[in-house]
């Protein structure tokens, strides 16, 4: 099914507009969720967390392409739950827990101006990626949307993993110059 | 700011990335390149008929290069190994002519301030064939994006079924010139796709694309400082031509890109 009738599908609220996603993208989204998880379950957690949020998002949201839209909405699933585990192994999680309880008392404001600085963050990025050249793109992309193994970058694009490795080296001191020229660090 | 937020600010990389990504990531299969040889099959027939009636200027000027905005259904096909990955592009410059010329280096011998370039390549005797200048802050968005990017590319590598394209840049009125023996090409452009997570800012970046017609080099002087400077610094541009032998055959791609990055 083209990816524009899917999106009706959601636009309609209809029932086939999930099981029509998960046909065509469930393997792509479970891969996304499973490179940054580590672990068949989450993933696949994930990605029903991601039909959940396509949902929502939708109507509202008219998705220019569909593949990517499930694709961030598969970061923000798998990326949370890396960082909740994340959270829970480095201490006991309770002195946390409890900031983490007062906080919801202060959401609001406080979720606000972190919004804010992540989408001033993420259209960073998105510049940043603009302005490579188009191996480039891939390459960063690759390595820091989908989260791929350099030897599988490497494979794909038949370079040596010695030459992705420098072009990730040299790709990651030119977007610490610009974070640090736009006052990040 | 912390490694988490870099993490998820990923996602705001622009979508078409994203999905061009995924088509090189799952191994998409070889888009067949057939129609673009049709095309080109037509045009290339509709070359030797004219070159019937103007001998003459096909004697003097070895390469010929032309330029179009691109149909709808055009797209191009860059190989990466036995992987193809499709590239918009709005405008589209052809060439023919010979399969080899040779090599050039250029200098550039005028910059708007001091400490213009950043990175130069390989400039060992002030002669670079890539030259990147530091970013500049862009008044009209503000973010800083690139000043100015030097490079050449040699007309044998899009004969036959090739082509130069302005990747996602829509050109606004071309303005053709003659500098000697040089064809200039002076046009704005505007980006196609946007530099922010909104999708609401689409700069326009200024393009001098100087073509040398007997010696097949393309030197496109490109970037987003402003029209005047980018043609002082191609006005004093010395190209000088080198030993080395440029053949279609060293490429592996016959498309390549004359679009504004810093790389």
């Amino acid at each position: 099914m083209e990816d524009s009738a899917i999106v009706d599908l959601y636009w309609q609220r209809s029932d086939r507009a999930i099981a029509e996603t998960e046909q065509k993208y469930g393997a792509y989204c479970h891969r996304i969720a499973y490179n940054i998880c580590q672990c068949d379950e989450d993933a696949e957690e994930c990605v029903n967390d991601t039909w959940l949020a396509a949902w929502n998002a939708m109507p509202d949201e008219r998705p220019r392409v569909l593949s990517a839209f499930l694709a961030c909405l598969t970061r923000n699933a798998a990326i949370g739950r890396w960082r909740e585990q994340h959270r829970q192994k480095r201490g006991g999680g309770e002195r946390d827990l409890v900031l983490e309880e007062l906080a919801d008392c202060l959401a609001t404001p406080r979720d606000t101006e972190e919004e804010a600085e992540q989408r001033e963050l993420e259209a960073l990025v998105g510049s940043f990626v603009n302005n490579l050249n188009h191996t480039e793109q891939l390459v960063f992309t690759a390595r820091y949307f989908y989260l791929c193994p350099v030897n599988q970058i490497a494979s794909k694009l038949h370079f040596s993993e010695s030459k992705v490795k420098s072009m990730l080296f040299r790709l990651r001191g030119r977007l610490r110059a610009r974070l640090e020229k736009e006052g990040y660090c | 700011m912390n490694e988490w937020m870099l993490l998820q600010a990923m996602n705001g990389i622009h979508t078409d990335t994203v999905e061009r990504t995924r088509q090189l990531l799952e191994n998409k299969e070889v888009i067949p390149m057939y129609r673009m040889r049709k095309v080109w099959r037509t045009v290339l027939i509709a070359a030797l008929i004219a070159s019937f009636f103007s001998i003459t200027a096909y004697a003097v000027f070895h390469f010929s290069m032309n330029g179009h905005s691109s149909a709808e259904n055009e797209s191009y096909t860059v190989q990466f190994g036995n992987q193809a990955v499709e590239w918009p592009s709005k405008y589209v410059f052809r060439f023919e002519g010979p399969e080899e010329c040779r090599g050039v280096r250029f200098k550039a011998n005028w910059t708007p301030k001091e400490n213009y370039w950043d990175f130069a390549q390989p400039e060992d005797d002030g002669y670079a064939s890539l030259l990147e200048g530091s970013e500049i802050r862009n008044e009209e968005f503000g973010v800083f994006l690139p000043s100015c990017v030097i490079d050449v590319m040699y007309a044998p590598q899009f004969v036959n079924d090739g082509a130069m394209i302005l990747m996602d840049f829509e050109p606004d009125k071309i303005t053709e010139e003659s500098w000697g023996d040089v064809q200039v090409y002076k046009f704005a452009a505007k980006s196609g796709h946007a530099i922010d997570a909104d999708q609401t800012m689409f700069p326009t970046g200024n393009f001098v694309i100087l073509f040398h017609p007997e010696q097949g080099w393309i030197v496109g002087v490109r970037g987003y400082d402003s029209m005047e400077n980018l043609e002082q610094i191609a006005r004093n541009l010395e190209v000088v031509q080198t030993e080395e032998v440029i053949r279609s055959t060293d490429f592996e791609n016959k498309i390549d890109f004359c679009d504004i990055y810093i790389g």
